[in-house]
């Protein structure tokens, strides 16, 4: 029942924003841009330049309302992915001040299929991060809120490359069993 | 390597967090496109990952709405970069792929629709998600539960193992003990041996088996302590019954010398001569 409300609801609001209904933006902002401010704070830890993203986002967002296909994944994974795709550039080209790294959205933003529609916002970060080792926490948020590879991971933070992958294993496993899906 | 193998290489973990080169992903790219299961299985931790993105939102200040809409928006109708309010110009616009045409038809529902199941469907997804949680919970402490009670019954064989030996330290260290070895008489394997450690205060016998043969069928081995050349009875025992621990035999107030024969199981009232396996007299001390 909760499924079948979810998609036709999500369905609706997908039809709306892909016809460019500024109304449907505003939805938008109200359901997502609190998950996709705070990625950008993890990203960033810097609430004025995750202001300027999130502002660069949903001008990307609204840019590219048409070019979504929700048969490609959901509306939050695109958006997740564009928020961290755009954030990854951009401290990327900090990073590497000479070397303009310019990853393409392409691939990276319907890389996942996806099921899940709305996320709410509520879920405890604590209950969340209490079930995760410290060590394995660190290498999922700097992989993914860093952007870090597993080879720079390795390098940068003088952790073996096995242990980088068995860490990210063990902290994935850890996330899925909290946000098992009901079946 | 088989896909249920690949999925649990821990390959997707990474390539789901990103941490992957893109020559790696596109790997996992091709095996989720020839298998539904790895497919499936990349949902699943992105669906996870996303929750442990959504974990962490932040509300953003209520006078940005209105600021970074406009800016949407009239970035979008100018086709201009440079009129984007955006301090800095968007790096690099993606590259997007191509899609089918999104249908224009107009499905007439109010906003006001919309933010009722909007707000319907997070507080059920909420629901959903504490109920799961507390779900994973109970059968949390269940299986501690469980783990608990196999902890102690594991305790309990311990302490009985633990006190079972400190009895037989106590034996052993105990000033009034003597030890008679015994060992293979003629004609038997040399390797036998048993060993009797006999306490004067308490007179009983305690037997230590190094090495018999197994009894055969219907047989069993039968200790005797011999005093003034008589054989007094000390019980029946078989050849892995000191495997653990020492075995409290008969209790005799003194012996010259202790042997064991090969009985019927039971145990005979005198021992049969021609079946002696070991033989020893006390050690000197």
């Amino acid at each position: 029942m909760l499924d079948q409300s979810h998609t036709i609801t999500e369905a609706n609001l997908i039809e709306e924003f892909s016809a460019g209904n500024e109304a449907a933006l505003s939805f938008i902002y109200d359901a997502y841009s609190g998950a996709l401010y705070g990625v950008l704070l993890q990203m960033t830890r810097n609430s004025d330049l995750s202001r300027d993203l999130l502002q660069e986002t949903f001008i990307k967002i609204w840019k590219y309302h048409a070019k979504y296909d929700a048969s490609k994944g959901a509306l939050y994974t695109w958006m997740l992915n564009l928020t961290r795709n755009n954030c990854i550039d951009y401290l990327r080209s900090k990073r590497n001040k000479n070397q303009n790294q310019n990853q393409e959205l392409d691939n990276h933003v319907y890389a996942f299929e996806s099921d899940s529609g709305f996320s709410p916002d509520h879920i405890g970060l604590k209950e969340v991060v209490n079930s995760l080792p410290a060590e394995q926490k660190q290498v999922i948020d700097l992989a993914y809120f860093g952007g870090y590879t597993q080879k720079e991971i390795s390098e940068e933070f003088d952790i073996p490359l096995g242990t980088v992958k068995s860490r990210a294993k063990a902290g994935m496993e850890k996330l899925r069993k909290f946000f098992k899906p009901e079946n | 390597m088989n896909t249920k193998e690949y999925i649990e290489s821990g390959v997707i973990e990474t390539y789901v967090l990103g941490m992957l080169t893109d020559a790696e992903a596109s790997e996992v790219k091709q095996m989720a496109q020839k298998h539904p299961e790895v497919q499936q299985a990349i949902d699943e931790m992105r669906s996870s990952l996303e929750g442990y993105a959504t974990a962490h939102s932040v509300a953003p200040k209520p006078e940005w709405k209105d600021e970074i809409l406009a800016a949407a928006l009239a970035a979008n109708n100018s086709q201009s970069s440079k009129s984007s309010p955006s301090k800095k110009d968007t790096p690099n616009e993606p590259v997007v792929r191509t899609m089918a045409p999104a249908e224009n038809k107009r499905s007439g529902f109010s906003p006001l629709a919309i933010a009722a199941s909007v707000a319907l469907l997070i507080s059920l997804g909420y629901n959903a998600l504490q109920y799961q949680s507390i779900q994973d919970k109970e059968e949390e402490i269940s299986k501690t539960q469980l783990r608990v009670a196999e902890l102690e019954s594991e305790n309990e064989v311990m302490v009985a193992n633990f006190k079972d030996a400190q009895s037989n330290l106590e034996v052993l260290r105990d000033a009034g003990t003597a030890t008679f070895i015994m060992k293979a008489i003629e004609g038997r394997d040399p390797q036998y041996r048993a060993d009797v450690h006999w306490n004067s205060t308490s007179e009983i016998v305690y037997l230590d088996v190094k090495a018999l043969p197994d009894a055969p069928e219907g047989m069993q081995y039968q200790l005797w302590a011999l005093k003034d050349g008589k054989p007094i009875d000390m019980g029946v025992f078989n050849a892995d019954d000191t495997k653990e621990n020492l075995l409290a035999m008969g209790k005799v107030p003194g012996a010259d010398a202790f042997a064991v024969t090969l009985e019927k199981a039971g145990g005979v009232p005198s021992p049969t001569m021609e079946q002696m396996y070991v033989y020893g007299a006390p050690v000197a001390s």
